[in-house]
C-alpha cells in the first residue's frame, strides 16, 4: 500500500481484545494494509502477544489509560518515526469493517479533505439497537451543540486523517471524551472534514464490550465540567 | 465540654499542619493559611459575638449562619482545587504511560 496509494497506517486500541485481535488483523492485512500498530491498553490478557503473533506492529501502555490515551500512543508514535500520510483509527473489536478504509482513505488521497469521519447513520445499512441509538442520538446532540459542528455520528471510533490533521491533532483526553475532543479540533483548526457511511456490526461480543449505556451520562458531565474549567 | 474538644482538635489540627510544613510537604503560605483559619476558628469559640458583625456585613441574619456559609463556600472551592489538582496529576500519569510506551518500543527494536 505504500507505492501509489501513500503510507496508510491503521491504528487499533486494544484493552483485552484477546478473543478477537487476530481475526480484525488478518482480514486488514488480508484487504492488503500491511501497517497495522496495535496499542494495547495494559489488558490483562495477551492481547499485546497475540497481535505481534498476527504480524502488527504492538505498543505496549504499561497501565491502562483509555482510549484517548492509547490513540494518541499510536498517532504520535507514527509521526515521530513513520511520516504517515494517513492514519485510520479502527477497533479492536470486530464491529468496523475492513471495506470501509477504502472509503475513508479515498476523499484524503484526492487531496479534497483532511479528515474523513465514518458515520453509522448515513445509511440504513447499520442496525442500531433501540438503546443505544437513543443514546448516542442524545450524544449527537449534546456535541454538535457544543462544537457547532454538524454531524450524523460523533462518537465513531472509525475515521482516516490526513497528513494536516495528523499534525494538528492532540488528544488530550485519555478516555471516551476524545471523540467529541477531535470533532473540537476539527473545527479549531479548520480542517476539512467529510462523512462518509460505514457499517456497524454489533455483535454479542462487542455489544458485551461496548460502553455501558449508563456511562454516557457520566460522559457527558465529564465533557461539560472539563469546558467549564477551560 | 464542647469547647475544649474544639480545642483539642484544633490544637492537633494546627500540629500536623506544622509537622507538614517542617518536611516540606506544604509551603510557608499554606501553613500561614491553616493558621489564620484555626486563629478565627479559636477566636469564634470564646467570642461567638464576633460573627454577627461579619453577618451584619454580608446582610445575613445570625453569626452562627454566616460561618456556616463561609465554610460551604469554602469547601466548595477546595473541592474545586481539587478537582483540578486530580486533573492535573491524571494528565501527568498519561503522559508518563505513553512516553514509557514509546521508549520501550524503541528498547525492542
Amino acid at each position: 500500500m505504500e507505492s501509489q496509494e501513500g503510507k496508510v497506517f491503521i491504528v487499533i486500541p486494544a484493552f483485552n481484545e484477546a478473543q478477537v485481535i487476530r481475526g480484525v488483523i488478518d482480514e486488514i492485512k488480508n484487504a492488503g494494509y500491511q501497517n497495522i500498530i496495535v496499542v494495547d491498553d495494559g489488558s490483562a490478557d495477551n492481547t499485546a502477544q497475540i497481535a505481534k503473533n498476527a504480524g502488527a506492529d504492538v505498543l505496549n501502555q504499561i497501565i491502562n489509560r483509555g482510549q484517548g490515551a492509547a490513540l494518541r500512543a499510536g498517532i504520535e508514535y507514527l509521526r515521530e518515526n513513520k511520516n504517515p500520510d494517513i492514519i485510520v483509527t479502527f477497533d479492536a473489536d470486530g464491529q468496523h469493517q475492513v471495506e470501509d478504509i477504502q472509503k475513508l482513505i479515498k476523499p484524503i488521497l484526492e487531496n479534497e479533505y483532511d479528515i474523513v469521519l465514518g458515520s453509522r447513520f448515513m445509511d440504513q445499512k447499520t442496525n442500531v439497537p433501540m438503546l443505544r441509538k437513543l443514546i448516542l442520538k442524545a450524544g449527537i446532540l449534546f456535541t454538535n451543540l457544543l462544537s457547532n459542528i454538524r454531524l450524523t455520528d460523533t462518537h465513531n471510533g472509525l475515521r482516516a486523517l490526513g497528513k494536516k490533521a495528523i499534525h494538528s491533532i492532540d488528544i488530550s483526553q485519555r478516555g471516551m471524551e476524545h471523540a467529541s475532543e477531535i470533532i473540537d479540533q476539527i473545527k479549531k483548526n479548520k480542517l476539512r472534514y467529510k462523512e462518509v457511511p460505514v457499517s456497524i456490526v454489533y455483535t454479542e461480543y462487542s455489544k458485551m464490550k461496548g460502553q455501558s449505556s449508563g456511562n454516557f451520562l457520566r460522559l457527558g458531565t465529564k465533557i461539560i465540567l472539563k469546558k467549564l474549567i477551560k | 465540654m464542647l469547647r475544649i474538644l474544639v480545642i483539642i482538635f484544633v490544637i492537633f489540627a494546627l500540629s500536623r499542619a506544622f509537622l507538614r510544613f517542617k518536611d516540606k510537604s506544604i509551603s510557608f503560605r499554606e501553613l500561614l493559611f491553616w493558621l489564620v483559619i484555626w486563629t478565627i476558628a479559636i477566636v469564634l469559640i470564646f467570642e461567638p459575638d464576633i460573627s454577627n458583625y461579619a453577618a451584619r456585613f454580608l446582610g445575613m441574619g445570625r453569626g452562627a449562619d454566616t460561618i456556616f456559609f463561609l465554610a460551604i463556600v469554602f469547601l466548595f472551592y477546595s473541592i474545586f482545587r481539587l478537582y483540578v489538582k486530580m486533573d492535573r496529576m491524571d494528565k501527568d500519569i498519561t503522559d508518563l504511560a505513553i512516553k514509557i510506551s514509546k521508549d520501550l518500543h524503541k528498547e525492542q527494536k
